[in-house]
């Protein structure tokens, strides 16, 4: 644990890093399994049963995935938290992990987190018609240049959705334009144009809808000044205070992630250590594609490890 | 340098670990913790070096075609032949 005892950021992961039984391993350990149980009774169905024997299949859906991430992720630093004692320098997180790196730094509580986000998911869900919506990632071209192929596309709306780390760009909007983009992207140079496995066009104009409809959500929740930087995806530099973190999330939900920035933000601010608190690795894989010398860690290798952490 | 060892060089770099570190039968994904990013730029960093288009590769056949280090440089001795 020494290696983390100082400067360290929690990452937090978005929608697309469920995986089936995420949610086991903090299902036995008391202190995660509260989070399940909370969730529980505020949802009104078994998001616990999701999390440990929901199929691929039924964690994709974005009103479930939204939660089930969200409670995975909370589970997993309420654990790491009383196993190590850590304190994060920094929060951070991608998309809806933004709003648990707010519950981490305790400007969210995580029942108000979890309201947010289960009406956000549903908002997302029904903003646009089935199947009319799309997201793909473009590798190996530079931000201007994706812009400039999706601005001339004419029918339909095709915009920048996340600036993940160097080369790596996601669009998003009509489906059928995306599939129109494809072939002027790989013109202008895209290594790869690779469709997501995501039923609507987040973080694009076409959210609109949704965005009305949260802020009146996040209008009836507490927010407090977080404990520790916060950084918004939407500038790239920590949130300031509760009213404009509210402002921050709603616009969110329509502008591009600009993840790559957020990691540089903290990497500038002299932290190097990373934990990634959630389901999955993605976040680590682009630490790995943003600065090769950032190092992260992935949070059931420090809570996992009773025995070895102790006798180290 | 073999063709087995600069397949280990691209991908100790991407993965930032030691090529000592990387065995054939080593899983991407499951022992080198490669992400779907990873595997791709694995890919592309591999047609650099090689002077290659392996974008006839479909996203749903990557994962098994080249699951481990030792498939990587199979597909590649296959490729390298034609």
């Amino acid at each position: 644990m020494s290696r983390f005892e100082h400067e360290v950021a929690f990452l937090f992961p978005g929608q697309g890093s469920q995986t089936p039984g995420m949610g086991q391993e903090y299902l036995r350990e008391p202190t995660s399994r509260r989070v399940f149980e909370e969730a529980d009774d505020i949802l009104g169905w078994k998001l616990s049963d999701l999390c440990s024997e929901g199929s691929a299949e039924e964690l994709k859906r974005t009103d479930r995935a939204q939660p089930a991430v969200l409670t995975v992720s909370v589970a997993a630093l309420r654990l790491l938290q009383e196993k190590s004692g850590l304190r994060p320098r920094a929060c951070l997180g991608h998309s809806l992990g933004e709003y648990t790196a707010l519950v981490a730094a305790g400007a969210l509580e995580f029942s108000d987190a979890l309201r947010c986000v289960q009406s956000r998911g549903e908002l997302l869900d029904r903003a646009l018609p089935a199947n009319t919506g799309g997201m793909a990632a473009v590798l190996g071209l530079e931000r201007e240049r994706v812009e400039s192929v999706c601005a001339g596309i004419g029918d339909g709306i095709v915009v920048v959705a996340n600036l993940n780390a160097p080369g790596q760009v996601v669009i998003s909007g009509h489906r059928e334009a995306i599939a129109r983009c494809k072939p002027g992207l790989k013109a202008a140079g895209a290594r790869r144009v690779i469709d997501l496995d995501v039923s609507s066009a987040f973080h694009s104009p076409l959210m609109h809808p949704a965005a009305e409809r949260l802020k009146r959500v996040l209008e009836r929740v507490a927010v407090n000044p977080p404990r520790c930087p916060v950084l918004s995806n939407v500038t790239a530099r920590p949130h300031g205070d509760p009213r404009s973190i509210r402002t921050r999330l709603v616009e969110q939900v329509t502008s591009p992630v600009r993840w790559a920035e957020c990691v540089r933000w903290v990497l500038d601010s002299g932290i190097k250590d990373f934990i990634e608190v959630g389901p999955g690795d993605v976040l680590a894989g682009l630490n790995r594609a943003i600065e090769p010398s950032a190092r992260t860690a992935a949070v059931q290798n420090l809570t996992r490890s009773n025995g070895q952490e102790k006798a180290s | 340098m073999t063709l087995e060892d600069r397949v280990k060089e691209i991908i100790s770099n991407v993965m930032n670990t030691a090529p000592e570190h990387i065995r054939l039968e080593a899983s991407l994904k499951d022992d080198l913790g490669a992400t779907s990013l990873d595997r791709y730029t694995i890919l592309m960093d591999i047609e650099d070096a090689f002077s290659l288009e392996l974008d006839d590769v479909p996203e749903e056949e990557l994962e098994d075609k080249i699951a481990t280090v030792a498939d990587i440089v199979a597909f590649l001795k296959a490729r390298v032949e034609e």
